[in-house]
């Protein structure tokens, strides 16, 4: 049953046309119109940085050398928050550690410092690490030949002295992007395609017929549900993987990639099941195509309504991010359970609801 | 000595079904239908429109349930054992349908693996032989036409070979030729020791496949008899006659 209905969704227009061309197409066209819109302003992002910004490490023109621009500020982190400045260093710190590495060099730690900053975006955020990384780099680098000895030979050393930029997690506009959120992006985005895919196909198979003759076999109207679902379902995952693909790909950004985030994987697939249930559910009393879709389009407004009353919301309008923007495994197990039990309940409520009126043409008695 | 007859196929005694009004009331489908139909036998049901010929074969399909009576098929209770009724029957309706993106070949596989055959592969290429298909077997459903589409519908559902075979007016919408390709295939089913049940409005078809008729009309059946039997009890020399007369009186 689950081969008929995975062979079949293939084949369907509706799949290519509705889901797997906007998925593919999803994130490239957000960052074209970005980047596009991007060339329309200026190119070079503003970059505040602390009075007491160490004068040897020669900031400025390692930031200039990717394209940012140096803004000197008494608080950094004000400038950020008032959108004067795209990123900011809020402070830096003196590194430790690196004496560890070769006792010869105990005194590397005075050149090395740590930066905490924010940025209004992930590559800017890239950008301005790299060029704290590179004037760090340049810094040791001359304090190494100083002694005599060959820099490139002391490469291992210096990658230890690297020390990452410890973004402000609270301040970044989208901070699930990265974490678990993102999967929550990605279900979202499942949802909204999900929501005319699941209509179109069952109220489709009814008024054609297929229906029933699907329901005058053996096979059990149970049984007929849950292939559907599952295949759907897959088919939405395949969709996801698309979009996180080329979130990865042209954004550098891959929702999933911590441990937390992994343990979201089943909370979506079991949140699109949930989702796949409960448009199954709305379409089987449908008699038209219109009528499933509005009704479907009515629920996603509802689940998105409950979902945001559930949980405080980080970012309003995305009310499917926000439930998975939740912090941690646990949350996320409890959600996917939570989505797992619903969606078994629902499959089971559309089971006893798909009687054999119900698979056939709407033509009355 | 008298041949031993085989017990019927079919078994269906003081059916009923009733459908709400919207403005109130109820509209009586199915009246207290009762008829037998044994193993190769081309049973019809000749009735006009809404006389209850439809809903008939889908209370015996288990897409409908029935308000009062019972039917059986093949022994098994319709209401109660549904899924072992479904695998000795095979159906074929006006509206029913296939997945329009399957070929032939792939549809008469899916349906064998529905019904639980063990080697679904080799059941659709004896089923694509046995109903002619093979000459179109990779060719997708919707790209059919009506007659191919229509000899599809009844391969599927009989891929098993089921003992009882529910056509609900298959010739509907199809040409003289491919009709008459339609009904020889049923005559070739019957011959195989199938029950057939057969329902038409068209009256030469049915005095032309059915060893018996059942005239229905608004939900009563009001005679059943051989056609030879029809025509002797109206005095008539016609089955439309017959069926007429037979209408009349009611």
């Amino acid at each position: 049953m689950l081969r008929l209905e995975l062979l079949r969704l293939a084949r369907t227009r509706e799949v290519t046309t509705f889901m797997m061309l906007p998925a593919l197409l999803f994130v490239p066209v957000i960052v074209a119109i970005t980047l596009g819109l991007g060339t329309l302003r200026d190119e070079r992002s503003l970059v505040a940085l602390p009075l007491d910004t160490p004068a040897e490490l020669a900031l400025e023109a390692a930031l200039e050398a990717q394209e940012l621009t140096a803004s000197w500020s008494l608080d950094p982190e004000a400038a950020f928050r008032s959108g004067e400045v795209q990123a900011a260093v809020l402070y830096w710190e003196r590194g430790e550690g690196v004496g560890m590495a070769r006792p010869r060099y105990e005194v590397a730690q005075r050149w090395r410092w740590r930066a905490t900053a924010v940025a209004g975006d992930s590559r800017l955020k890239g950008r301005l690490e790299a060029a704290i990384k590179d004037a760090g780099d340049e810094l040791l680098r001359d304090w190494i030949a100083a002694g005599g000895d060959d820099p490139g030979a002391l490469l291992d050393f210096a990658e230890l002295n690297l020390l990452p930029i410890e973004a402000d997690k609270t301040a970044d506009p989208i901070p699930f992007i990265d974490g678990p959120g993102g999967l929550g992006i990605v279900l979202l985005m499942v949802a909204v395609l999900s929501q005319y895919l699941v209509p179109v196909i069952h109220v489709s198979d009814r008024l054609a017929g297929v229906a029933e003759s699907l329901a005058v076999t053996p096979a059990g109207r149970g049984e007929l549900l849950v292939a559907r679902l599952l295949a759907f379902t897959l088919v939405e995952m395949l969709a996801a993987a698309l979009v996180v693909g080329n979130l990865h790909l042209l954004l550098s950004a891959l929702p999933g990639r911590s441990l937390p985030s992994l343990v979201a994987v089943p909370a979506v697939l079991s949140g699109a099941l949930f989702i796949n249930a409960a448009f199954l559910m709305v379409s089987l009393p449908s008699n038209n195509v219109q009528q499933a879709v509005s009704r479907a389009s009515i629920l996603l407004v509802a689940l998105g309504t409950l979902a945001g009353a559930g949980v405080q919301l980080k970012q309003v309008g995305l009310p499917f991010a926000g439930l998975f923007a939740a912090e941690g495994p646990a949350e996320l197990l409890l959600a996917s359970a939570s989505c797992t039990a619903g969606a078994v309940l629902l499959t089971a409520a559309a089971a006893r609801l798909f009687t054999g009126a119900r698979a056939l043409p709407p033509s009355g008695p | 000595m008298a041949e031993s007859r085989p017990d019927p196929a079919v078994v269906v005694d003081a059916l009923r079904r009733e459908w709400p009004r919207p403005g109130g009331g109820v509209l009586v489908a199915v009246d207290g239908a009762s008829f037998s139909v044994r193993p190769g036998e081309v049973f019809g049901l000749l009735g006009p429109n809404g006389a209850g010929k439809t809903t008939t074969l889908r209370i015996l399909a288990t897409l409908t349930p029935p308000t009062s009576g019972t039917a059986s098929v093949c022994g098994h209770d319709v209401v109660s054992a549904p899924r072992e009724t479904r695998s000795c029957l095979g159906y074929v309706s006006a509206s029913s349908g296939l997945p329009p993106r399957l070929t032939c070949r792939e549809t008469l596989r899916t349906f064998a693996g529905l019904q639980g055959l063990p080697d679904a592969r080799a059941a659709a290429e004896e089923a694509l032989e046995r109903f002619g298909i093979s000459g179109f077997a990779d060719r997708f459903v919707e790209e059919l036409s009506t007659g191919m589409s229509q000899r599809l519908k009844i391969a599927a559902a009989a891929i098993h070979r089921p003992p009882v075979l529910i056509l609900d007016e298959p010739t509907s919408g199809l040409d003289v030729v491919a009709a008459h390709d339609l009904l020889e295939e049923i005559v070739r089913a019957r011959d195989s020791g199938a029950a057939v049940i057969f329902s038409t409005h068209i009256m030469q078809e049915a005095s032309a496949i059915c060893d018996r008729i059942a005239v229905l009309f608004e939900g009563r059946i009001e005679a059943v008899d051989t056609p030879a039997g029809l025509l002797e009890r109206t005095g008539t020399t016609d089955l439309k006659d017959a069926f007429l007369a037979l209408v009349r009186r009611a």
